[in-house]
């Protein structure tokens, strides 16, 4: 018979209340004493029936919480108020696009008043500033890695395809190589699943970057006066890769998470892309 | 509820909050098995395992939020429904042969067991529970179940593991589980 001490000993390792030091001493008296050890497995069937129904327990409370399991009010609301937007979206890119260069120093507003309700997704509050520049694109491609990883981030494809839209475009093939990037990804995106569980972070106070981003630690961070709710991340996820896209106001952004540094954002254009990332949203 | 308020009420084992919790992301994480080649039951199924081992590992105290609640149970719903598209796979593969053994005798240790648990009553099902599984504190316990102090909890937690140690023994014994 195991004395007491052992016990209790026994109990706070099958509790994990033991520290890992003494959690080694334990293990090691284990193997020495096979009368221990024939308790310890009694025990640990004890625990684990405990734990399994306890584990039940919660299932059984959760699967008495009436949840709505159909559309959601809210993100449905915020795609028709959006798809609305975008068509004025697409003639301010063509506007932007015809009246200035890549800088995104004098951004036009895209005005989306409706747009002002919406989404529960950001937690974030900013000044409502409401700038989006609206310039060429350069997107990449990213592998799904933890954000700020640097190996393997994809370069521009070296195929060129005729951009959809109709726009001024300053360096063409740089523009047509992302706007294939953009392309590529509606095959990705039609067989991976989405979600929304990036963490963001908004820094509305830097001087330098007013439509930026970058991914850090983990985190999207991104740099400007991003009015609040009004952004939303879509992730693409599927074989190990994973692509994010940004949804604010009007636009898309296809995020890659490899860039180094703060990028400007700049919008999707692939018009199929958009139609896709829309219909995700509609979901 | 804010977010951070879930979180902290949840690590103090509120129920309710988990059940909020549960409400707020349903249709987010359930998307994902439904997407991908899932039923709606088999999607609750994973979000609400998935909540299960969130619960488990915040009232432990295990668990450090670096990121969005979301974030992290999205995860783990990623996880188990990976696993479980796994073990659909195999089983399809394995589907004619007949090598595929189920411990029985585990089995039935796991059904005296969990019968003897029911045998307890209802606060030393609670005491163990809180114990084992949420790995609460003497003192969380103790104020959980309204105890008058941790002396009481730590008695109560005692005498309930012994009562169902001899019920699960007696029952071994007659099944000749024990040698």
């Amino acid at each position: 018979m195991a004395v007491e001490k052992d016990l209790d000993l026994l109990d706070d390792y099958l509790s994990n209340r033991m520290g890992e030091q003494d959690k080694v001493a334990f293990e090691q008296k284990l193997e020495a004493d096979p009368e221990l050890k024939k308790e310890m497995q009694l025990q640990q069937q004890l625990v684990e029936g405990i734990r399994k129904q306890r584990a039940l327990e919660l299932k059984t409370m959760l699967n008495n919480v009436p949840v709505a399991s159909g559309t959601g009010g809210q993100t449905a609301l915020f795609t028709k108020v959006v798809s609305s937007v975008i068509v004025a979206g697409l003639v301010t890119t063509a506007l932007y696009w015809y009246f200035t260069d890549s800088e995104p120093a004098e951004p036009l507003v895209a005005t989306t008043e409706e747009v002002e309700e919406i989404s529960e997704q950001a937690n974030v509050s900013q000044e409502p500033t409401a700038e989006e520049p609206l310039t060429e694109p350069a997107e990449k491609a990213v592998e799904k890695k933890s954000a700020g990883s640097s190996d393997k981030s994809a370069t521009p494809a070296p195929e060129v395809t005729k951009p959809k839209l109709d726009v001024y475009t300053p360096e063409s093939a740089e523009e047509s190589s992302s706007l294939q990037k953009e392309h590529d990804q509606i095959a990705f995106i039609s067989k991976a699943f989405v979600t929304s569980s990036i963490e963001v972070d908004v820094d509305a106070g830097n001087k330098k970057y007013n439509f930026h981003y970058i991914f850090r630690g983990g985190k999207l961070v991104l740099y400007g006066s991003f009015e609040n709710n009004l952004y939303e991340i879509l992730e693409f996820i599927a074989e190990n890769k994973r692509t994010v896209f940004l949804y604010y106001k009007t636009n898309y952004y296809l995020l890659d998470e490899q860039v180094e540094t703060p990028t400007l954002l700049m919008p999707i254009r692939d018009a199929k892309l958009i139609k896709k990332l829309k219909e995700h949203r509609a979901d | 509820m804010e977010e951070k308020e879930i979180f902290e009420r949840i690590c103090k084992g509120d129920e309710k909050a988990l059940e909020t919790l549960y409400k707020k992301y349903y249709r987010m994480m359930t998307k994902l098995v439904i997407t991908n080649s899932g039923t709606e039951e088999e999607a609750r199924d994973v979000y609400q395992d998935a909540l299960v081992v969130f619960w488990q590992k915040a009232t432990s105290g295990k668990l450090v939020m670096t990121s969005k609640i979301s974030t992290y149970i999205y995860s783990i719903c990623q996880n188990l429904w990976r696993k479980e598209l796994d073990r659909k796979k195999r089983l399809s593969r394995e589907e004619k042969d007949v090598s595929v053994t189920i411990d029985t005798e585990s089995e039935e240790r796991n059904k005296i067991i969990a019968r003897c648990i029911d045998q307890l009553g209802e606060t030393c099902k609670k005491v163990l529970m809180y114990y084992y599984f949420e790995e609460m504190s003497m003192q969380d316990i103790a104020e959980k179940l309204g105890f008058a102090n941790t002396d009481t909890a730590k008695t109560k937690k005692y005498k309930c593991k012994k009562k169902l140690d001899e019920l699960v023994k007696a029952q071994y014994s007659e099944q000749d589980f024990l040698d």
